[in-house]
C-alpha cells in the first residue's frame, strides 16, 4: 500500500523516457526529410550551368573582338606550347571571357580542362590567377562535389581535344 | 488520517506533472516537425521550379526573352509550381522581392549578334 506512489512516479517516469524518445525520433526525420532531394536538385542546376556555359562560350569574343574558341583552336594546334599559351591567353586577350565564367559560376573554383585524343597531353586553366592559383591538386578535389561538362573541338592542325569545364564546390 | 498523505490529487502531482511535461515535449515536437517539413517542402518546390524555369529558359540556344512562345511557356511553369519569376539578363538583376535566384551564362540575342551574358531566373513564392 505504501509504495503506491512510487510505482506510480515510475510509471510516469517510463511515460517520460518513451515520449522523449519518440520526440528525438520526430526530430532526426524532420531534420533529415528532404536533404537527398535538395541535392539531387542542386546537382541538376550545376550540371546544367556547366553545360550551358561550355556551349555559350561558342559565342564568345575576347577583348581583341577575335572568336574565343577559334583562338583556342589555333592555341591547341602547337601541342608542346599548347598550355602555356592558352594560360596566358586566358590571363590576357581572353580574361574578359573567363572572368564571365568565374563571375557567373555557382561554385567558387572553375577548371578549363584540355586533354588530347591521345591523352599524352593534359591541363587545366584555374580560374584564380598568379599567386592565388590554385591547381586540382590543390584543392584536394578528390574530397569536393564536382560538376563538370565536356566537349569535343578539332584544333587547326586536326587533332582533336576534349575540352572539359569543371566546377568544384 | 494517513501518514504523509496530501489529499487525492496532491498524492498523484508528481506524477501529473511529469506526464504533462511529456506531453507537452511529445507535442510541440509534433508542431515542430510539420513546420520543419512545410518550410523543406516550400524550398525544395523553390528550388524545383526555379531549375524548371532556368531550363525552359536556356533550351532556346541563343537567349531570346523576347522570343515568341517564351513568356507562355514562362507563365504556365509559374502556374506549375506556384511561383511568380522573373529572367533576367545581364545587366538587370533580381527585384527587391525575390528571394531566390539561380544564374546562367548564356549567348543571348544582342543588337550585334549574340554576346556571352549572365542570365537570372529569379523566383518567389505566390
Amino acid at each position: 500500500m505504501n509504495m503506491r506512489g512510487q510505482a506510480a512516479v515510475m510509471d510516469a517516469l517510463f511515460f517520460m523516457l518513451v515520449c522523449s524518445g519518440a520526440a528525438v525520433l520526430l526530430y532526426n526525420v524532420a531534420a533529415a526529410y528532404n536533404t537527398t532531394t535538395t541535392k539531387q536538385v542542386t546537382a541538376l542546376y550545376n550540371y546544367e550551368y556547366a553545360q550551358t556555359a561550355i556551349v555559350a562560350l561558342h559565342y564568345a569574343k575576347d577583348s581583341q573582338s577575335a572568336w574565343f574558341w577559334n583562338r583556342l583552336r589555333g592555341d591547341l594546334a602547337d601541342r608542346t606550347t599548347a598550355g602555356a599559351h592558352i594560360v596566358a591567353y586566358l590571363e590576357g586577350d581572353g580574361q574578359v571571357v573567363w572572368n564571365k565564367v568565374i563571375a557567373s559560376s555557382p561554385a567558387p573554383y572553375a577548371f578549363l580542362c584540355f586533354e588530347s585524343d591521345d591523352s599524352q597531353i593534359k591541363f587545366c586553366v584555374p580560374s584564380t590567377a598568379g599567386a592565388s592559383a590554385k591547381s586540382e591538386n590543390d584543392l584536394n578535389t578528390a574530397n569536393r562535389p564536382a560538376y563538370t561538362s565536356a566537349i569535343r573541338v578539332t584544333d587547326t592542325a586536326g587533332t582533336q581535344w576534349a575540352v572539359t569545364l569543371k566546377l568544384y564546390y | 488520517m494517513l501518514k504523509g498523505f496530501i489529499g487525492p490529487i496532491g498524492d498523484d502531482l508528481p506524477t501529473l506533472l511529469m506526464i504533462l511535461l511529456s506531453l507537452g515535449l511529445f507535442f510541440s515536437s509534433i508542431v515542430f516537425s510539420f513546420d520543419a517539413y512545410n518550410s523543406k517542402l516550400d524550398k525544395l518546390r523553390l528550388t524545383e521550379g526555379a531549375v524548371e524555369l532556368g531550363r525552359a529558359a536556356v533550351s532556346q540556344g541563343v537567349v531570346d526573352l523576347s522570343a515568341p512562345g517564351f513568356q507562355d511557356r514562362l507563365n504556365l511553369l509559374e502556374k506549375t509550381y506556384g511561383l511568380k519569376a522573373e529572367v533576367k539578363l545581364e545587366p538587370d538583376t533580381c527585384s527587391a522581392s525575390y528571394a531566390f535566384y539561380l544564374q546562367y551564362l548564356v549567348a543571348a540575342k544582342g543588337s550585334a549578334g549574340a554576346e556571352l551574358k549572365k542570365l537570372l531566373v529569379c523566383v518567389k513564392k505566390q
